[in-house]
């Protein structure tokens, strides 16, 4: 499947014409792009590093997770406008750059990661730690799963972030 | 005065051949950058956390407390990173850094940042807090907040612009933006 | 799907994420250090 025809498309769309205009607010833009990206990890960090045990140990794991889902969320939207904002500028540079299409990967893999595997399995490690022990203890999430889940998820987030700052190095 | 000292404090980093080998390395640099920018996530995430916090926005289920206490080892580790990080980069581009105007607004942003986030502290380091537990701390460390996460937004933007040519010295300015910059050579020749 | 199973289906998935990033970033030093040796190469 090739997608050229959609950055030629983004390429010469009105979009374009106005982004390519202005490189002050092209350069706030790119601003709010890197401090979503912030928002985005710094919260997927705080509840990695809660089910590492290694912050907040304190609180429980629930509430932190919870806490964190609004600011990923409102990340997420303000990430992938700005962003597409900024591809408009660029399109046809960004369709022959290899690290462009590694975040892309790597965004939709950390989507689906995050939704399918990290949020269930945090959710179900919480709820069977809520239980007392038994034959419930039993059927828990294994905490070795937790953490295996907790280092991919910092792995697939911080390879993202690497990748769409490498887009501008090649 | 200051622009001719900071300019030959420049000059004189720009004489190792380290300085120009980091610049000029293949790999290197964008090594360095690239911790620089992903540290952001570990201090201003952390940061973010705390100051949502205080704005009375996020969190608010967990007493403000401990997560000023306990996020505040995360967030100053990522602080040491980013500025040896930000150091190196400095090194590597020392003449052009110091006479860009942005990098300027940056190092009095990032000062301005560091006496807010001290009058914040010390505004929620007394044992117990009354409000601790209150969704919505006092105003005063809301507005606390608020500028933290203003003066870092602005850290940031004055950071990605370091990286466009606009206002460099080699361009055609005017004579206040040639002083701002530092730009000594060009200031000289405006003299003339 | 219980807790157990989940679990395993979570687990052998984080590997084979975190296996596959392992071999892409080797082959990227890999292909790195080639670049640097080429470029330190003497002129033909």
């Amino acid at each position: 499947m090739d997608l050229l025809f959609i950055f030629e498309w983004l390429d010469t769309s009105m979009l374009a014409d106005f982004s390519k205009s202005y490189a002050g607010l092209f350069a706030i833009v790119q601003t709010f792009h890197i401090a979503s990206m912030v928002m985005l990890v710094g919260m997927i960090l705080l509840g990695d590093l809660r089910m590492l045990n290694v912050l907040l140990r304190e609180v429980p794991s629930q509430k932190v997770i919870d806490n964190t889902g609004k600011w990923i969320k409102i990340a997420l939207v303000t990430i992938v406008l700005s962003g597409v904002y900024e591809a408009s500028a660029i399109a046809m540079k960004l369709y022959f750059n290899t690290f462009y299409w590694a975040k892309m990967a790597g965004l939709a893999m950390g989507l689906a990661y995050m939704y399918l595997i990290r949020n269930p399995i945090y959710r179900r490690a919480e709820l069977s730690g809520l239980e007392p022990g038994g034959a419930i203890a039993a059927e828990a999430v294994q905490p070795w799963v937790v953490k295996m889940v907790a280092v991919t998820s910092l792995v697939i987030w911080f390879t993202v972030s690497a990748s769409g700052r490498w887009i501008g190095f090649s | 005065m200051l622009n001719e000292w900071l300019y030959q404090f420049a000059s004189w980093l720009d004489t190792f051949e380290s300085s120009t080998n980091l610049h000029e390395s293949l790999y290197m640099y964008g090594w360095v950058e690239s911790t620089h920018v992903l540290t952001l996530t570990v201090f201003l995430g952390m940061l973010l956390v705390i100051d949502l916090r205080l704005l009375g926005v996020g969190f608010k289920n967990i007493p403000a407390s401990t997560l000023v206490d306990r996020l505040d080892k995360p967030m100053m580790l990522g602080f040491i990173v980013m500025i040896i990080s930000g150091v190196l980069l400095f090194y590597a581009i020392p003449v052009r850094s110091t006479q860009s105007i942005f990098f300027r607004v940056k190092v009095i942003l990032l000062i301005a940042a560091g006496i807010n986030a001290m009058i914040i502290r010390r505004m929620t380091r007394q044992r117990p807090l009354t409000w601790d537990y209150d969704p919505s701390p006092p105003k005063k460390v809301r507005v606390g907040a608020g500028l933290s996460l203003t003066f870092w937004l602005c850290v940031i933007a004055a950071g990605r612009m370091m990286a466009y040519d606009w206002w460099d010295c080699h361009k055609e300015m005017p004579h206040f933006m040639y002083w701002a910059a530092g730009c000594v050579n060009e200031l000289a020749a405006f003299e003339q | 799907m219980n807790n157990k199973t989940f679990g395993m289906v979570a687990a052998g998935i984080s590997a084979i994420i975190l296996s596959g990033w392992a071999v892409f970033w080797t082959l990227q030093v890999m292909s790195a250090i080639d670049l640097i040796q080429l470029a330190n190469a003497p002129p033909m």
